[in-house]
């Protein structure tokens, strides 16, 4: 676990935090139908529940960006309205900035933001970005006279200022997604919950984002960050501390330089050779080996220990006949080792 | 021959996902068809009492006609507005995913209120002076001289008061019984109702004995009858005072209703997460 006691501010803390949900019955003739459902009085356990998150513990301090990974359905964004006041928990606490959000729920409300990844977030297509945005700032209650002047600064950070008249419908996802930062920089909270910021957008303009994210947000220590994703590499680039969910579960929750160097001396070993590997080289490889990847004339392993396994493995092709060609150890990805984490 | 067949098994492909998805919400389904029997049934009193006793009916409100209908449809026009104002800006908040970033902001939801009441009633406003302009400064309809428009802002303030509470009642159902699509059954019945009973179209008066007992149940059937016989008629605070009581009474229980509902529903919302849809 992460080494907690050099923080003592911290900003966003879960204690044993337990969330769930009811599924819904599609049985009958009234199915879908809730209305009827609820007239009718059928028992709710016929539908039963859904266990969103499980004892879910950790502590995000003043400044720091927390990485939430998790495959579909891990609970990430439960989490992130969690933090946001948006859901209360069923069990456990949730403290914004020392703030029970079950008793302080509407002061906890006024520290947080959320940024989904969806396009369509509650802007008005046929305004532009700065009508838009003054709308915003009005029901953010930014003093007028404020208000013009963050949406200057709001236009120029977020990097939308060329296209300040134009109607969002005719802005792309990352301009949209842009924009969606922007509107929550007027609001002026301290926690930002992003919600796969980078989903649905290209590699070039994903990496565009990232780095807005990096300078603007992370860069400056002063907003504390709860970055949900699904991209393993951008977690890495951008947080401090990764939590990764599993059915609501946390099954890993620590720095990212801890996870590296906790998991990280694994190694991954790729050996290509001359010649095209028979059926007979690969189950013998892999009877002995980790082998991860395997390719016509080159397979991948990944070891714990590379200086035991390196003799052993040239022991192994020399008996095969097999000469390499070329040998590459290299440390795996925070990828591979979380991937390897939830299998 | 071939392409013919092709086209025919296109239809009926489109016919059957077309009757899956309007059969999807059965009780909308239903309540939609029970709207067109309702209004079949609106017009045939309506046909039934023009060809009949409407000349001597009428002098209860006015001179007539067409005065009579004007007043109603502008009327009409504030309280529909009224009773379908907060439900529909909470579903278009909802699925535009704007409540989200309003339940985050100082004002929370009742900035969404605000918002949801200025902008209904400018839009109402403008379409009452149109045909406020139209018929009775270019038509000429008759309006009575001694009208109290200090009577008339009292009984349109109760009137509408009522009314929005009601609207917080439909409004608290998308949450409490997760009315989120289709129809909401609050904002149906008041909604087809109103035309039928509340005298829209025809007085009250010329109703059934006992569909005119439900019919001054509604704050829309005292509204309307009120605001008529202020307008056309004149009348003075003493002989609408039955009408006044009634809606007064009815804000009181009404707004109280509301808010406790909205609130509930708001409570339950945020427990079961159902705020956002995302």
């Amino acid at each position: 676990m992460v080494q907690e006691d050099f923080k003592d501010d911290y900003i966003v803390e879960f204690e044993n935090v337990c969330k769930m949900f009811r599924r819904r019955s599609e049985e009958g003739f009234f199915r879908g139908d809730l209305l009827v459902y609820k007239l009718l009085r059928r028992k709710r356990e016929e539908a039963g529940l859904v266990r969103a998150l499980e004892s879910v513990s950790f502590k995000v301090g003043r400044g720091e960006c927390l990485g939430v990974l998790g495959p579909n359905g891990a609970g990430k964004t439960t989490l992130l309205k969690l933090a946001c006041s948006l859901l209360l928990p069923d069990s456990g606490s949730v403290y914004v900035n020392g703030l029970d959000t079950r008793e302080h729920t509407d002061k906890t409300k006024s520290m947080a933001m959320i940024i989904p990844g969806s396009r369509f977030f509650g802007f008005n297509e046929l305004l532009s970005p700065e009508s838009n945005l003054m709308y915003w700032a009005a029901v953010f209650q930014v003093p007028r006279a404020r208000a013009k002047e963050l949406i200057e600064e709001a236009l120029k950070v977020f990097g939308l200022s060329e296209v300040r008249d134009r109607r969002v419908m005719f802005l792309s996802s990352g301009m949209r997604q842009r924009l969606n930062m922007a509107r929550s920089f007027l609001a002026g909270r301290t926690v930002w919950a992003l919600d796969e910021p980078t989903i649905h957008l290209d590699p070039w303009v994903a990496e565009d984002i990232r780095q807005l994210v990096k300078n603007v947000l992370v860069g400056e220590r002063r907003y504390t960050i709860l970055l949900a994703s699904q991209n393993i590499y951008e977690l890495e680039k951008l947080c401090d501390k990764i939590l990764v969910l599993n059915k609501g579960k946390v099954v890993l929750y620590d720095s990212v330089d801890n996870v590296k160097s906790k998991l990280g001396h694994r190694r991954r070993i790729k050996i290509t050779f001359d010649q095209a590997l028979g059926k007979n080289h690969i189950e013998t490889l892999t009877s002995e080996f980790d082998i991860v990847n395997v390719g016509d004339n080159y397979v991948e392993i990944i070891t714990k220990n590379a200086v035991e396994t390196l003799p052993k493995l040239y022991k192994l092709l020399r008996r095969l006949g097999l000469k390499p060609s070329d040998i590459l150890v290299t440390e795996p990805s925070l990828e591979e080792i979380i991937l390897k984490l939830l299998r | 021959m071939k392409g013919l067949l092709e086209l025919l098994h296109q239809s009926m492909v489109y016919i059957r996902t077309r009757w899956k998805l309007r059969t999807a919400y059965r009780v909308s389904f239903l309540l939609d068809m029970l709207d067109i029997f309702i209004g079949v049934v609106t017009y045939f009193v309506l046909g039934n009492w023009l060809s009949g006793p409407a000349s001597e009916t009428i002098k209860i409100y006015g001179e007539n006609y067409a005065s009579f209908l004007i007043v109603g449809m502008i009327v009409n026009q504030f309280f529909r507005a009224s009773y379908e104002v907060f439900y529909w800006a909470l579903s278009s908040k909802y699925w535009s995913n704007e409540l989200t970033l309003l339940l985050l902001s100082p004002r929370g939801i009742e900035a969404m209120i605000i918002e949801a009441v200025l902008v209904t009633y400018m839009d109402i406003s403008l379409y009452a002076f149109l045909i406020f302009l139209f018929g009775f400064v270019v038509l000429g309809t008759p309006y009575s001289p001694n009208a109290n428009p200090l009577l008339l802002i009292l009984v349109f303030t109760l009137s509408i008061v009522s009314i929005l509470s009601l609207s917080l009642v439909s409004a608290s159902m998308f949450f409490i019984l997760n009315a989120k699509q289709g129809l909401e059954p609050i904002s149906w019945l008041v909604s087809m109702l109103t035309p039928f009973l509340a005298g829209t179209y025809y007085p009250p008066e010329i109703l059934p004995q006992p569909l005119q007992q439900v019919a001054w149940l509604l704050p829309q059937t005292h509204g309307l009858a009120s605001l008529r016989k202020i307008v056309l008629k004149g009348c003075g605070f003493y002989e609408i005072l039955q009408s006044v009581a009634y809606l007064a009474a009815f804000s009181i229980v009404a707004v109280c209703l509301g808010r406790l509902l909205f609130k509930r529903a708001l409570k339950k919302a945020l427990k079961e997460g159902d705020m956002p849809h995302w």
